[in-house]
């Protein structure tokens, strides 16, 4: 297992091993690093299309694997230290790159992502992508923010399994904050804030969302576009600018979407909901100890021939019940959630 | 290393999964009360509804708290 370092301030001196001796661009070092190696990042590398056209790419990338270990990307702090938001990929403001990141070979088995920033204020399209239907499994993004793309801040495209995304921060994105198609996702801690569509469409099967905080995106908070999805201890509040949509909707006749725990709050826009199982065949399962307020409407049914249920005994309401008629144990009017009771604001 | 790789999700789903059954187990025998209070004191269910919404908000931050020190005990970053 090979240490290396990465900073623009370095000499970029193979083999790379020290801060001084540090790569000045990561992609010599995507190049050349095997499976347990650690990269050491900070700084700002600022990525031009004459360059890379389509960002930093992974036609030469070679994956992690559970036997030597995953390789680590780490972002750290100008002393080394390893810390949130002090390594960023970026793109030329005068020649603008497709992505900072563009996952095009499937090499991102067992790739650990901790602490970069991948900004798109400067990209033509998503901050970070994959566009394969490849290996990109088991991913890890931990502490990692993709903001400010005039597309998608993280299109992970039909590719790769369980990838987890760790206390990451989709934000000011143009489109969607996430656009996510693979399975057996895990989102544990992140947020969702201030996108132009939705915080995370998810189209991805077997997902769980946990202790996730969604805010103010102009689409649904999260759109649940497959099967078997759970909400677990989630907020998804409209409270600060004002939703123009769902908190959480269903659709495409899915199964499994399961909300437990979850504060849905202030999506008040006229003809929205909290919660919207969206077409015909959702299954929607809205178990108790949510807490629903100031929505236009907490529960929203339509066209459903399926099934729902609200009740932790998994009773199942009959296509039309309004779900409010106990034992039902979600409260449609509880107090105001205040955004950040969930503190998952580590990088303001 | 390669515990590390496998086992970030697991326990990290494990623990997420231990919040969610104890929530149900908690719920389960306090169902029919609940029901039956409901009618005559629906504020009384609601307010214990709210207060242990709050709980899970709490316990979620308590876990992502010990995320950052496991993090950071394994050198990839430090609590903000």
């Amino acid at each position: 297992m090979t240490t290396y370092y990465m900073d623009t301030a370095g000499s970029n001196t193979s083999p790379y091993d020290t801060w001084a001796k540090s790569a000045t661009d990561l992609q010599t070092l995507i190049d050349l690093w095997a499976a347990g190696d650690i990269v050491y990042a900070r700084g700002t590398q600022t990525i031009d299309a004459s360059t890379y056209a389509n960002g930093l790419t992974d036609a030469s990338m070679a994956p992690g694997d559970t036997t030597t270990g995953p390789v680590q990307v780490i972002g750290c702090d100008a002393s080394g230290t390893a810390r949130a938001g002090q390594f960023t990929l970026q793109g030329d403001s005068g020649d603008k790159p497709t992505s900072c990141m563009y996952i095009a070979a499937g090499n991102m088995d067992h790739i650990h992502w901790h602490n970069v920033t991948f900004d798109g204020t400067n990209v033509t399209s998503h901050a970070f992508q994959t566009i394969t239907t490849g290996n990109n499994d088991y991913c890890l993004f931990r502490k990692c923010i993709f903001e400010n793309s005039p597309a998608i801040g993280c299109y992970y495209y039909r590719s790769g399994i369980a990838v987890r995304f760790i206390q990451c921060v989709f934000t000011g994105n143009t489109t969607h904050g996430l656009h996510n198609a693979s399975t057996g996702a895990l989102y544990a801690f992140c947020r969702f804030g201030l996108n132009g569509d939705n915080g995370s469409f998810a189209y991805d099967r077997l997902s769980t969302y946990y202790g996730c905080l969604f805010y103010d995106n102009n689409g649904e908070d999260l759109d649940c576009d497959q099967a078997n999805t759970i909400i677990l201890n989630c907020v998804l509040d409209g409270t600060t600018s004002g939703t123009t949509s769902d908190g959480i909707k269903t659709r495409g006749g899915k199964l499994g979407i399961c909300v437990i725990g979850c504060r849905i709050t202030n999506h008040a826009v006229a003809g929205k909901a909290g919660f919207r199982g969206g077409q015909a065949n959702d299954g929607s399962m809205i178990e108790d100890w949510n807490v629903f307020y100031g929505n236009t409407a907490d529960l929203v049914f339509v066209d459903f021939p399926g099934f729902y249920s609200y009740n932790t005994d998994s009773t199942l309401g009959a296509p039309g019940d309004d779900g409010y008629t106990p034992p039902d144990f979600n409260v449609i009017d509880g107090k105001e959630i205040d955004s950040t009771e969930i503190d998952l604001f580590w990088d303001a | 290393m390669a515990t590390y790789n496998v086992t970030i999700s697991d326990a990290q789903y494990t623990q997420m999964m231990t919040v969610l059954d104890a929530m149900r187990a908690k719920l389960a025998p306090l169902k029919a009360p609940l029901a039956a209070m409901w009618a005559a004191e629906p504020e009384k269910v609601k307010a214990f509804i709210r207060t242990e919404n709050g709980r899970f908000l709490r316990e979620v931050n308590a876990i992502r708290k010990d995320l950052d020190a496991y993090f950071e005990a394994i050198g990839v970053g430090v609590d903000e």
